[in-house]
This record gives C-alpha cells, sequence and structure tokens, in this order.
C-alpha cells in the first residue's frame, strides 16, 4: 500500500483501522509500521470520529415499539383472538347461551355435562385460538 | 460476507413469516433500532424517524413470508426500504426553520457536562443535516450502520470509489463545520 493510498483510506474510513474494509487492513499496519509518520493522520481522522460518535443513536420509545409489535403477523392473529374473545364476553356470549338455550329446549334435555362443558360446545365453533394454535404450530 | 451470517438471518425471516412471536420480537429489537438511527440522521426529524422505522418494518413483515434463501441479506433491503422513504420525505420537504426548545436548567451535579454533551450532540446533528444528503447517505451507511464499503455502494448504486469520495468530503465538511469541538 502506498502512502498516497493510505491517506485515502484515512479520510474515507477514519482513524481506526477496524473500520477499513477488511481487505486494507493488513498492509495499513504493515504501512504504519515502516512510516510512522503516517499515525498523524489517523490521529486527525479519529478526531473526526469522535465527532460523529458525539452523534447519539436514537432509541425506540415503546410507543413505536408497541405500533410495529401490533403490526406483525403473530401479534395481528392474537389481536383477532382477542377482538373475537372480546366480542364473546359481552353481548356476544348472551348471544350465543340464549342461542344455545334455544336449541336445547328444542333438541329436548342435553347429556349429562357440566356447565363449563356445555359451554365449551356452545362455544367451540367461535374460538379463533383453535385456529391460532394450529397455524403457530404448524 | 459471511455465510453462517446470511443462513442464520434467512432462518430467522422464515420464522418471522410463520408468524412466530419469538422471532417477531428478535427481529424488532434487532432492527427497529437500526431502522430508526438510519431515519434519524438522514431526515433529523423524530417525529418522521419514526414514521419511516414504523414503515419499514410493517414492509418487512409483508415481505417475510416471501423471502427467498440466500436471494441477498434481509438487513440490506430494508435498509434499501427505509432510504428510498428518506429520500421521499427529503424531495417533499420544504426548506423552513424549525424551532428547538429551549434548554432548560438541570440543577443536579453533573449537569454542565450533560448540557456540554448534549450541546456537541445537537450540533453534530445539526451539521450532519447541513450535509448534502449523498454525503449524508454515505456517512450514515458506513460509520454509523457499520454496513461495508460494497454494501453501502450497492445501495447507493454507485461505486466503492465513489463512496469513499462522499466520505472524504463529508467528514472534511463536517470538520469544517465542527471546528471548534475538535479536540
Amino acid at each position: 500500500m502506498s502512502p498516497e493510498r493510505f491517506e485515502h483510506l484515512a479520510q474515507a474510513y477514519g482513524g481506526d483501522l477496524r473500520r477499513w474494509p477488511v481487505a486494507t487492513r493488513a498492509a495499513a499496519a504493515d504501512l504504519l509500521r515502516t512510516r510512522p509518520e503516517l499515525e498523524r493522520r489517523l490521529t486527525m481522522e479519529a478526531a473526526t470520529d469522535a465527532l460523529l460518535d458525539a452523534s447519539p443513536r436514537s432509541v425506540p420509545s415503546a410507543g413505536l415499539r408497541a405500533r410495529v409489535l401490533a403490526a406483525a403477523p403473530a401479534e395481528r392473529v392474537r389481536a383477532a383472538w382477542q377482538a373475537g374473545w372480546t366480542w364473546l364476553s359481552g353481548a356476544g356470549l348472551a348471544g350465543a347461551c340464549a342461542a344455545g338455550l334455544a336449541v336445547g329446549v328444542l333438541v329436548g334435555p342435553p347429556p349429562v355435562q357440566d356447565d363449563l362443558g356445555a359451554l365449551a360446545v356452545l362455544l367451540a365453533p367461535y374460538d379463533p385460538l383453535a385456529a391460532v394454535d394450529a397455524e403457530i404450530v404448524g | 460476507m459471511r455465510t453462517g451470517d446470511l443462513s442464520a438471518e434467512d432462518d430467522l425471516v422464515a420464522r418471522v413469516g410463520r408468524g412466530e412471536p419469538a422471532a417477531v420480537q428478535a427481529m424488532v429489537a434487532r432492527q427497529l433500532p437500526r431502522m430508526l438511527a438510519l431515519a434519524s440522521r438522514m431526515l433529523g426529524d423524530p417525529a418522521e424517524a419514526e414514521d419511516v422505522a414504523q414503515e419499514v418494518m410493517v414492509r418487512a413483515w409483508e415481505q417475510a413470508p416471501r423471502w427467498e434463501r440466500g436471494r441477498a441479506r434481509f438487513d440490506t433491503w430494508m435498509h434499501r426500504v427505509a432510504l428510498n422513504l428518506c429520500y421521499d420525505r427529503l424531495r417533499r420537504r420544504r426548506e423552513r426553520p424549525v424551532a428547538e426548545p429551549p434548554d432548560r436548567p438541570d440543577p443536579s451535579p453533573g449537569a454542565e457536562a450533560g448540557l456540554q454533551a448534549r450541546d456537541r450532540a445537537r450540533r453534530v446533528n445539526a451539521a450532519l443535516q447541513q450535509l448534502p444528503p449523498r454525503q449524508r447517505e454515505a456517512l450514515v451507511l458506513c460509520h454509523y450502520q457499520d454496513l461495508g464499503n460494497i454494501e453501502a455502494a450497492a445501495l447507493m448504486e454507485v461505486t466503492v470509489e465513489a463512496v469513499e469520495s462522499l466520505l472524504s468530503r463529508g467528514r472534511r465538511a463536517l470538520r469544517v463545520a465542527l471546528a471548534d469541538l475538535v479536540e
């Protein structure tokens, strides 16, 4: 590597050889050993590096992170499930139960089951969680 | 580019495409700060930078299910999307002075040092925004985003020599603008 090439690279990539293109680092280090005056260029460029490094990296806010996650594939499915459960927990649940009662009256007394078991049977068609599990587990 | 790195990235993208929550979380942890950092330094506006970063991640979610293994680095693709969005905003932006909020005095110990650091950061960021966009882009990609020169050249659609010229000119302009801060 020539001193001119060394200067060119230092002005582009800065004072730390670890930031230089990988293919140039060994040759640059070899040249420095024989031309120690080139260290002056590295020192000057290191000062510019320090200026650049004074610009802090932005940290994503909690709100930004939440919005990004809300749009993600898994979150969209979970949100759909939660929306479905919210419907069921409100008027929808009452309606489902009423429909179940009506069916029960029409078809006669149900087989002996506990209350939760009967409710699970009624709600099974509306449970998007079953579809979520199938998709995630694959 | 190491083959192993590309393979690991492809694996993560595939898992994101399948909607695996852990993969989604990992992608957000790794890429959202990178995209926000790029947009922040290209645009100099925190709100716009958040919009760009969010849009890049949304497009990443859409792209992940159909990403072809071994095609390219997904990180490079995200950088391309982010840069395009930034340039869209830069083109639409009209030159207008932006009022900065006044500094509030901080009585806590070490406040003086903190003020100096914040002032230094503010001036560096302002000087970055004064650079021609292409010089700023070269600095952002190579110095801040830690992309290699070949990768940066491909993203900028120029030669490596052109990237190095942009870097040199950008660094020189910053040194001149911030001469009083150089230690």
